[in-house]
């Protein structure tokens, strides 16, 4: 049998994206040691802000792309201070946090709903007609959610190793005691993280929006598929989500060429358990 | 006691639920001294040196630093203040190189800061570059060098110590606390870090503040030994002293028997 490589392009794409919200979620995990299942709504948060300065306003796409960075990062950084930054005060452990974030999920996903319905909206942009490269089919859109994506991951990657807010990011997400002594102010990084991360995501929401729809459960429904990514990399190594993202994108995508797309999410978490039985460590685990 | 140490410590006092750790405990560390503070294990010199540092609020007394009181305030804003810790088992980033583990001790952390209103990028890039060289210059002196970019993890276990020092050196401090710094190492790496211990006092003018089992570098290596027991003073002065003193030995021998 001929294998497609649009199976494998489609892939790239999604996995990309998904890539780039796992990379917020397992920042955050890193820095703050819990997993925060609000973190798909900040994806829809992203696609939605952009939307409204899209569809409503009448801004350009990537103007109003652009403007939902902001908007997202704001609302992360406003939940942090009112629901997350208390509890950590308190010494919340890890469980308090994760069914608060699981509660705020839910609560998020819902105000979503009623202000803008269950309806799935669309950008109002061009660049959906089809163009034949090398035997697939690819539309200007999805040229431009790749490329974006990995230029963002490219600009993490330097951020982290170039800089020394990056190289203070990794320090605290390994020691935080140590770090504290080091004279670094954890709290400050821990704001940097929500920014950073809650940028992405908003981006990666967008990105999704672009290729497919915006609706209100379009993050928690990829939730659990950021999860994998994240486990697959290695809990808290954003390497590790790159390559656990782009991997699940691919695997989902190129299942839909010998099994039924519905089965999907099963083919990303047959994956996911099976390398993970297989390197309990991580995709990343061998090179230490 | 004279008032004008580098540290002040007065009448602290900690509690952890109804356990008293530290009961009113004083000490004075000299500026260019290396302090040694002693005691038979549950004493509280751990507490101390982690209410110096900031990792715990004290519930009583203060702590004056360079004539300003540092009672309380963050661990970020001591170490700015010019204290720095290490801590027994050696920490490090262990996946980060070890140039990057100085870096993390940069001093300033500029670039930070949210909005660095008051610093352009021009500032910046001065800043990071300043800070790579520093890191560059303290890996020198720590002969450390050659190990520049290799994972922290990959360092035996001395170069994890000396990398511990350089990371606190890195962060421009006045008063070190070595938190058991020979604590895992053969008798001749504790003579290395007792020379270099030495060496930066001299070389560095650094004051160091000594919690350590080893008795007979403690004698050797102090000017002044503090020996607390139940949480509180009950002697100080020469290691010569201090050796001699009736309850320092009442005490030691206490925890013999015990």
């Amino acid at each position: 049998m001929a294998f497609d490589p649009q199976f494998l392009l489609n892939g790239v794409i999604v996995g990309s994206t998904i890539a780039l919200a796992a990379i917020g979620l397992t920042l955050i995990f890193g820095i703050l040691d819990f997993i925060n299942f609000a973190h798909g709504e900040y994806l829809t948060l992203g696609a939605y802000a952009a939307l409204v300065a899209n569809v409503a306003l009448g801004l350009p796409f990537v103007v109003a792309a652009v403007v939902a960075i902001p908007i997202t990062v704001a609302l992360a950084l406003a939940l942090d201070r009112v629901v997350f930054y208390p509890l950590r005060r308190e010494g919340a452990g890890a469980l308090s946090l994760l069914i608060t974030s699981f509660g705020l999920s839910i609560i998020l996903r819902n105000a979503v709903e009623m202000v803008w319905s269950s309806d799935p909206r669309r950008f109002d942009v061009g660049g959906a007609e089809a163009m034949a490269i090398a035997g697939v089919r690819i539309t200007a859109v999805q040229i431009a959610i790749v490329v974006v994506s990995l230029v963002l991951m490219i600009a993490i990657h330097l951020l982290l190793t170039r800089t020394t807010l990056g190289v203070t990011m990794r320090a605290t997400a390994s020691n935080r005691s140590l770090a504290l002594s080091s004279g670094v102010n954890t709290e400050r990084i821990v704001t940097w993280t929500w920014v950073i991360g809650a940028g992405l995501t908003a981006i990666a929401g967008v990105l999704i929006g672009l290729n497919t729809v915006v609706r209100p459960s379009m993050g928690f429904g990829l939730l659990l598929v950021m999860f994998a990514a994240v486990i697959l990399g290695g809990i808290g190594d954003p390497y590790g989500a790159m390559l656990g993202g782009l991997s699940i994108g691919i695997a989902q995508e190129v299942s839909v060429a010998f099994i039924s797309a519905s089965y999907k999410p099963a083919v990303a978490f047959t994956i996911m358990v099976v390398l993970l039985l297989w390197k309990p460590e991580g995709l990343r685990g061998a090179d230490t | 006691m004279s008032d004008d140490g580098l540290l002040e410590v007065r009448d602290l006092n900690k509690y952890f639920g109804g356990v008293t750790a530290v009961d009113g405990f004083d000490m004075t560390v000299e500026r260019n001294s290396i302090t040694g503070l002693i005691g038979p294990n549950g004493a509280g010199k751990t507490t101390v040196f982690r209410t110096i540092s900031g990792f715990h609020d004290p519930d009583g007394g203060k702590v004056v630093f360079d004539g300003e009181e540092i009672t309380g305030k963050p661990v970020y804003e001591i170490v700015e203040a010019g204290i720095t810790r290490t801590f027994q088992e050696a920490r490090t980033f262990p996946e980060m190189t070890v140039f990057e583990n100085l870096l993390v001790g940069k001093t300033g952390h500029r670039g930070e800061k949210l909005l660095p209103t008051t610093a352009g990028p021009k500032a910046y890039a001065e800043d990071e570059r300043a800070a790579v060289e520093h890191a560059d210059q303290l890996l020198g002196y720590m002969e450390l060098a050659e190990k520049r970019d290799q994972r922290a993890d990959r360092l035996a276990v001395g170069e994890r110590k000396l990398l511990e020092i350089a990371r606190a050196l890195m962060t421009n401090p006045d008063l070190i606390l070595l938190d058991e710094p020979m604590a895992g190492l053969p008798s001749d790496l504790t003579t290395d870090i007792v020379d270099y211990i030495e060496r930066i006092r001299e070389e560095r003018d650094q004051t160091f503040l000594i919690v350590e089992h080893d008795m007979d570098t403690i004698m050797n290596i102090c000017d002044s030994i503090t020996v607390m027991e139940a949480g509180q003073t009950i002697a100080s002065g020469t290691p010569e002293e201090v050796r001699n003193d009736e309850r320092v030995v009442e005490a030691y021998l206490g925890e013999e028997s015990a």
